[in-house]
């Protein structure tokens, strides 16, 4: 049985804003299954739902095997929950934040201890973990919020856009820790609407927009169906080797443009040693090659007709804002 | 439940231990107000007189209390003086179970912030998503509420007395001012977590609570005897419930000092009056916590 069975979920708010249009999918035990969409989706609508916290208005949904809306307890036991605007306690220190938590899940007081220093160390806070939250960066907050999603060692941890707004580096130490965690055994079901923190994080890949699945599957069948790969060869005779290529059984496409071949393939890595062979064998130089992979933006575009990366800004200022909010606090 | 409760209530303390201007604060006004007003009052009473707020405390026949403003006597300061020293009680004695009391509001009522602080940074969503049992939240909290009220009640009671003022009862009639301020505290409390429930943003609760506690404040009875009071006055009095909790906590530290005319007062024989504050103040504190719980039960599933 999945971990994850949710079937023609609809969320309408106060009787007029349809959230989700009716969604259904299964999230296998020990994936990382990521839901990807703009701004307005449906992502934090979809989670609150699996994590009890919403009713839907209709359609059904299990965790773990139990329903979340006959059954919220059952769930609440077994899940993690990193919610999309972090709410850690600014007024206590990283320790005490965990501590609460912990008590909060029954945990007995030596696996509690033990455990928050496990945690601490998988997202590499044991230095700060006496210093309050409020001197934590957004970066660190997020790695202290993920921690405490973790510490009851749940089956598996919903994560709201847990790298919004964050610089690179600190997304790839989030990505790290996450896949750390993943192979220890937790189901990790993520959204964002970065493309390439689903590609290179994911498993499944759910792309949602305006409250509608529009696309799933593995991240590289996904971008496959876009058209596969792309190949830019420079030769010294490129008619030569482009009539050669078009009869290729594993090129789609081969076009000459200003002298430089465009090849689309389906898997480029695979093909390049091959074209270099054909060359070789014609007697045709090649002088340069470049590969350009589809990305799951042109899949986006292709099922939705708009691109992903209009969202963008909107939401890193709307993070800015936030935290000049949470400054202000108390 | 009790113990999900009070992981939430220790959250709150840490957050106020941490909030070391709000400490200090919360002790240095109440103290401000009896130097300033307490003292004050009593020089000008014993030395200067003709101040017509001044009152004194004299137990009569039918109310226990009855209090004279002595202007309306048409006392000279001499024989204010006189009869202040008879009865042993200044203007202090009277004043501080006020300040007590005001002190015990102001602790309790913007407890509810916490409430609208944990809605709009999620860590509410985060308590809903946790395994403890939903109302354990609101427990928690106003057990804060009310472990706070009691213990800056306690310190300005502690204080009171090093400064001077007299508590003639005893431990047991302290014991019961203690009761009293927790009554009140929890009362103030709930009232607090029903506006932090209802309401989205923390300016609606400073506006509303700041608009209320001054009418509570000065209709308490707290700077002056609610018999002295205009009538119209009085009624707004009578249903306050701080008046109740300063009336109580007056009968509880002052309860004996009748024996001092001679007349066999004592706790026991303020028992009555202090039956009908208890009444009075467990009947605010119940309706607020019902009205709570039914708002808490409606705002999470
Ligand atoms: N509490 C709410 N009340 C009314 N509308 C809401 C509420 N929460 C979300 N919505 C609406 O539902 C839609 C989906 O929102 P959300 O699930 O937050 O999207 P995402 O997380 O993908 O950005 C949006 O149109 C949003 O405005
Ligand atoms: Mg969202």
């Amino acid at each position: 049985m999945s971990i994850i069975e949710v079937r023609d979920l609809k969320k309408v708010y106060n009787g007029n804003v349809v959230a989700l249009k009716g969604i259904s999918f299964d999230v296998e035990r020990g994936e990382i299954f990521g839901f990807l969409g703009p701004n307005g989706a449906g992502k934090t609508t979809t989670v609150h739902i699996l994590c009890t916290l919403i009713t839907p208005t209709s359609g059904s949904a299990t965790v773990c095997g139990f329903d979340v809306v006959k059954e919220p307890d059952e769930v609440r036991k077994r899940i993690g929950f990193v919610p999309q605007d972090i709410s850690v306690d600014d007024d206590l220190t990283a320790r005490e934040n965990l501590e609460l938590h912990a008590k909060l899940y029954h945990m007995p007081k030596d696996l509690r201890k033990r455990r928050i220093e496990e945690v601490l160390e998988l997202v590499g806070l044991q230095e700060r973990a006496d210093n309050l939250v409020k001197t934590f960066s957004g970066g660190m907050r997020r790695r202290l919020e993920i921690a405490e999603g973790l510490l009851h060692n749940p089956e598996i941890l919903f994560l709201d856009e847990p790298t919004i707004g964050l610089d690179p580096a600190s997304r790839i130490v989030i990505w790290d820790q996450l896949k750390e965690m993943n192979k220890e055994g937790v189901t990790i079901f993520i959204t964002t609407h970065y493309m390439d923190e689903a590609d290179r994080l994911c498993d499944q890949v759910a792309i949602i927009d305006l409250g509608e699945i529009r696309a799933m599957g593995k991240p590289g069948e996904l971008k496959e169906e876009v058209g596969g790969d792309v190949l830019f060869l420079v030769t010294n005779d490129s008619n030569k080797l482009l009539e050669k290529l078009l009869s290729l059984p594993f090129i789609k496409d081969a076009v000459s443009q200003d002298g430089t071949l465009r090849v689309t393939v389906k898997s480029g890595e695979k093909v390049i040693p091959l074209i270099f062979e054909e060359a070789r064998n014609l007697g045709v130089n090649i002088e340069a090659v470049s590969l350009s992979k589809p990305t799951l933006d042109d899949v986006f575009v292709k099922y939705t007709g708009r691109s992903l990366r209009d969202e963008k800004i909107d939401k890193v200022e709307r993070f800015k804002q936030y935290m000049l909010m949470k400054r202000r606090r108390r | 439940m009790i113990k999900e409760a009070y992981y939430i209530c220790e959250r709150e303390l840490r957050h106020f231990i941490r909030m070391k201007i709000q400490i200090i604060s919360s002790i240095v006004t109440p103290i401000v107000w009896l130097v300033f007003f307490g003292y004050s009052m009593n020089i000008m009473s014993s030395g200067l007189g003709g101040i017509n707020t001044l009152s004194v405390l004299i137990g009569g026949e039918r109310s226990f209390f009855l209090y004279f403003l002595i202007s309306s006597l048409k006392l000279t300061p001499l024989q204010s003086l006189v009869i202040q020293n008879y009865l042993g009680i200044s203007y202090l004695d009277f004043f501080y179970s006020g300040v007590i009391g005001v002190t015990v509001m102001f602790a309790c009522v913007f407890s509810g912030l916490s409430i609208i602080w944990d809605k709009r940074f999620g860590f509410f969503n985060k308590l809903l998503v946790s395994p403890i049992p939903r109302f354990s939240i609101m427990l928690g909290k106003t057990m804060y509420a009310m472990i706070r009220g009691i213990i800056q009640g306690a310190i300005i009671l502690g204080l009171s007395f090093l400064i001077g003022a007299r508590i003639r009862t005893g431990i047991v009639g302290v014991a019961l001012a203690l009761i009293f301020m927790l009554l009140l505290s929890l009362g103030f409390g709930a009232f607090s977590m029903s506006l932090g429930i209802k309401l989205a943003d923390q300016e609606a609760l400073f506006g509303i609570v700041n608009m209320i506690t001054l009418p509570l404040f000065i209709s308490s009875g707290a700077f002056m005897p609610v018999e002295s009071m205009p009538s119209w006055l009085q009624v707004i009095a009578y249903g306050n419930p701080l008046t109740y909790l300063v009336d109580a906590l007056r009968l509880c530290l002052l309860g004996g000092s009748y024996s001092a005319l001679g007349l066999p007062f004592s706790l026991m024989d303020v028992a009555p009056r202090l039956i009908r504050d208890l009444v009075a103040l467990s009947a605010f504190t119940g309706t607020f916590l019902i009205i709570g719980t039914i708002l808490f039960r409606g705002s999470v599933k």
